[in-house]
């Protein structure tokens, strides 16, 4: 009978948080994380129960008002109709994938605390519940993957504390005298990994009590990649954020890597919330990886997770048009999925490469339709293509690695290049390295990216192959066809470090001709 | 063994070790690795030393030298007045795009799937030749010009790569090879009247001699080979139309001087000359990685290129042509240009002016179309087994 009093505990929560106001609603999400961990107790160990501290102190740090806000008709019904779903699907995948012999409805409990953050983040009834809403997704991403992966106290307390980052990300500037000495240091870092990653010296786990961080050479060259997108292009103050990016990309445990991503999304939409939903759907299917692999039927849990990470990619790729979503979140999490693919089988890469081909033409068809349909198109088609060209060569896992570097020189060209606004008419020097940064030219990161990318993809298949030769043949036509291009576009973080873009695309623009040169290719 | 021999061994092993260490370790071969070990037994000779180095940062120079000039020729436009060179990206178009149609070929095994779409790829190549090279008829001479001739010779190439025999394949990447240095020679700005321009334009002639018009005799004999030889008439109707279009416009050699374009064109004739230059070295090799060419197919000496099906003596057409055009251009030099002067052909060919298009109207929930669609592949993904 015990093992129902998590259920009986959240259920009780749930009812009390839509039915009060102020403190008692405040506490009542309280038992609803508690119910939760005395649910991850049950299923794991005491150990776990770590996790919930970091929720708690979320939820006590969100003060609610002492009067319930008045809504009317048309706002109630969305918000129980949105309840509702998100309960029936946490149900259904609380079914789908049972955790051992424990009864459906205490492993069911870590599925609804997502559920009911969905729904306050989905139709939220003011903006306190709206972060409660992200702090509780986030901390049901660890709970989740903790109930099917398990991990140590620490690392359950760690993954747990990732709750709080929506309210650090409102709240938490560095202040502007130590911003450049704290870029310069993220810069250094950055150099350092960067280095460390070419010497191909393998570097073991390395474990803080029970937290173990991977350090391998791939990790270590994402790594580098994000913390200089985070001090170059980040958004005024929260270069922090590229330490979570870092974070996702070195944890060894799934909870954490997964949680931290999903607080990487929670921090970047504090500024920028045009995309927020596909981007919190894109780390949901992604972060459903690891919980596939331990708990779903071996018979469709592989090919269920090769069509999760190409879906979850491109629901990414749809959702960073602009700000931290694209400076940040697109780069670490196209790097994790880049993490993830070596170890799908062929038939599954295959299925993946299909989904991002798909996806790629998807892309690209969206703001071709907004232009028919009389809207004005959110975003750039060159942008859509250097999407779409990512996509294929990320999919194309060619002898050389040609689409690995492709995919590379692609996401900085996305998440540095392309940042600042469109500089004035051309002078001086200045200017024209600017100019041909941001062009289509040979000693450009574009051109090399999307060269290398179309190569990939011919190395993959010649259907790929001949798709990406014809995104690369339209990128030289995009400008004709962005003509919403001259108009203001949305904000976009600005960086702190102006120079960094152009000459980091010019250098990945020969670099990789360099160093193809060298190796004879 | 003396003291000597026994520090050029223990040099040289040093030297090796820690060259293939490096290698192993970054997974970049240097570029010799022997070069440590020469270094260490001439360090008590400073100055070879120093030009070993010399010579080797010369040469790095020198692989950065195009990606430079591209650099430096973007900045120089930029400021306004005419700059020497024109950033027009056809050098850069032209090699991806060969590279592409080749890399196609070499995934189909060398040949198109069937009959039909060869016919097709070759019918529409030259259909595409001739459509250029009419269109070069109305322009000026200059880059106007220069742009739909080298366009032409690129709808040739396609066409060549229609074939699947060995010497067709040959023919077909001797010709995308060459159309990238070509396409480097027509984005100099050059001088009318000049030395340069005449070697540009005698490059886009296509006339026997050039380089373009090797690719047209080893195409022609593979044509011929498979009984195909009438295929060769639409191909020099084209040919005819380029050389018409160029040499028609050429002023004459008023100025020579000895600039990068007059330089560039002339090797590029020598090529046409000596293809055993390019031939060897680079084009079989490369026809090579499309589909086998058996050896012997095209062997080439310094005077001329011999196939079974006949040789091609290339010195000695390059030199007739050039005496040929040169008494010509002497005969001619108050006539010209002849088509400005004679008004043979006075076209105006310019793009039609297009009605203004109204795109259809298209729902705004059809979006959810596109996204529907994509949720049905997702999911015939995951089913699929």
């Amino acid at each position: 009978m015990i093992v129902y009093f998590p259920f009986v505990l959240f259920a009780a929560g749930l009812l009390i948080a839509y039915g009060s106001a102020g403190l008692p609603r405040q506490a009542a999400t309280i038992a609803m994380v508690a119910a939760g961990s005395w649910s991850l107790v049950l299923l794991v160990d005491p150990g776990s129960a770590t996790w919930a501290i970091g929720p708690i102190i979320a939820t006590v740090l969100l003060p609610r008002a002492g009067q319930r806000v008045r809504s009317n008709f048309e706002g109630l019904t969305r918000r129980a109709v949105t309840l509702t779903v998100a309960m029936l699907v946490a149900l259904f995948a609380a079914t789908r994938l049972p955790i051992g012999e424990n009864p459906i409805l205490l492993s069911a409990v870590p599925w609804l605390l997502g559920a009911v953050g969905t729904a306050w983040f989905t139709s939220p009834i003011d903006e306190p519940e709206r972060l409660q809403g992200q702090a509780l997704m986030i901390a049901a991403v660890a709970v989740v993957i903790l109930s099917a992966v398990p991990a140590d106290p620490l690392t359950a307390g760690v993954a747990g504390a990732m709750a709080l980052m929506p309210i650090a990300g409102g709240r938490g500037r560095i202040p502007g005298p130590v911003r450049p000495a704290f870029s310069g240091v993220l810069l250094l870092t950055a150099a350092g990994s960067a280095v460390l990653a070419a010497t191909g010296l393998v570097l073991g786990p390395i474990s803080l009590g029970d937290l173990s961080i991977d350090v391998g050479g791939p990790v270590l060259l994402a790594s580098a990649i994000v913390l200089v997108v985070g001090s170059a292009a980040s958004a005024a103050g929260i270069e922090w954020a590229a330490l979570l990016a870092v974070l996702a990309l070195v944890a060894a445990a799934p909870a954490l890597r997964w949680s931290a991503l999903a607080a990487l999304v929670a921090v970047a939409t504090v500024l920028e919330r045009d995309a927020e939903r596909p981007a919190w759907l894109a780390v949901g299917v992604v972060g459903l990886t690891p919980v596939l692999q331990a708990l779903a039927s071996p018979t469709w849990s592989a090919r269920v997770q090769a069509v999760a990470l190409g879906l979850g990619l491109v629901m990414m790729l749809f959702a960073a048009r602009a700000g931290m979503l694209r400076v940040l979140v697109l780069p670490a999490t196209t790097l994790l999925v880049m993490l993830f693919l070596p170890s799908l089988s062929p038939s599954n890469a295959v299925r993946f490469q299909w989904v991002a081909a798909l996806g790629a033409a998807l892309l690209i068809a969206r703001p071709l339709l907004s232009t028919l349909t009389g809207e004005s198109p959110k975003d750039a088609i060159r942008d859509r293509l250097l999407a779409g060209l990512l996509l294929l060569a990320i999919g194309a896992r060619d002898s050389f690695g040609l689409g690995e570097l492709a995919v590379i020189l692609l996401l900085i060209d996305l998440a540095i290049v392309r940042v600042d606004d469109v500089p004035g008419p051309a002078s001086g020097w200045s200017g024209r390295l600017i100019l041909l940064a941001r062009s289509n030219w040979p000693p450009s990161a574009t051109f090399a990216g999307a060269t290398l990318a179309v190569i990939g993809a011919l190395q993959a298949s010649l259907v790929l192959g001949l798709l990406a030769a014809v995104m690369f043949a339209v990128l030289q036509l995009a400008p004709l066809l962005d003509r919403q291009a001259l108009s203001p576009g949305p904000d976009r973080p600005h960086s702190s470090l102006r120079w960094i873009g152009p000459v980091v695309s010019v250098a990945c623009g020969i670099a990789p001709a360099m160093l193809l040169r060298m190796l004879r290719l | 063994m003396t003291a000597g021999g026994m520090s050029v061994v223990f040099g040289l092993a040093v030297g090796l070790t820690a060259s293939l260490a490096l290698a192993e370790i970054l997974s970049i071969a240097p570029g010799g690795y022997i070069v440590p070990g020469y270094l260490a037994l001439n360090l008590d000779q400073p100055a070879r030393v120093v030009a070993t180095i010399g010579v080797a940062l010369a040469t790095f120079l020198l692989m950065l030298l195009p990606v430079a000039v591209r650099v430096g020729a973007l900045a120089w436009v930029s400021s306004g007045p005419p700059a020497a060179v024109t950033f027009e990206p056809a050098v850069a178009w032209v090699a991806p795009a060969g590279y592409l149609l080749l890399r196609l070929l070499a995934l189909m095994g060398g040949r198109l799937p069937d009959r039909t779409t060869a016919v097709a790829l070759f019918g529409g190549g030259v259909l595409v030749a001739i459509g250029f090279a009419t269109l070069a008829l109305g322009r000026p001479a200059g880059l106007r010009l220069a742009a739909p001739l080298l366009a032409a010779q690129a709808a040739l190439a396609i066409a060549l790569s229609a074939g699947s025999e060995p010497l067709m394949t040959a023919a077909s990447t001797w010709l995308w090879l060459l159309l990238i240095p070509l396409a480097g020679l027509v984005s100099v700005r050059v001088a009318g009247g000049s030395l340069a321009e005449m070697l540009t334009l005698v490059n886009l002639a296509m006339v026997p001699g050039s380089i373009g018009f090797l690719a047209l005799w080893l195409g022609g004999l593979a044509l011929g080979a498979s009984g195909l030889l009438y295929g060769i008439i639409p191909v020099a109707f084209a040919v005819l139309l380029l050389a018409i279009a160029a040499l028609g416009r050429a002023r004459g050699v008023r100025s020579i001087s000895v600039e990068p374009a007059s330089i560039w064109g002339g090797v590029l004739l020598v090529i046409a000359a000596i293809p055993i230059i390019a031939m060897n070295p680079i084009v079989l090799p490369a026809a090579a990685t499309v589909r086998l060419v058996p050896r012997g197919t095209i062997s080439a000496t310094p005077f001329e290129i011999a196939t079974s099906p006949g040789a091609w003596p290339a010195l000695l057409v390059t030199l007739t042509t050039g005496v040929l055009l040169g008494i010509a251009g002497w005969r001619l030099r108050d006539r010209l240009p002849l088509r400005r002067a004679r008004g043979i052909i006075r076209w105006r060919i310019s793009w039609p002016s297009w009605p203004p298009v109204r795109p259809p109207a298209v729902p705004a929930w059809s979006r959810y179309l596109l996204w529907g669609a994509f949720l049905v592949v997702v999911a015939v993904a995951v089913a699929r087994p």
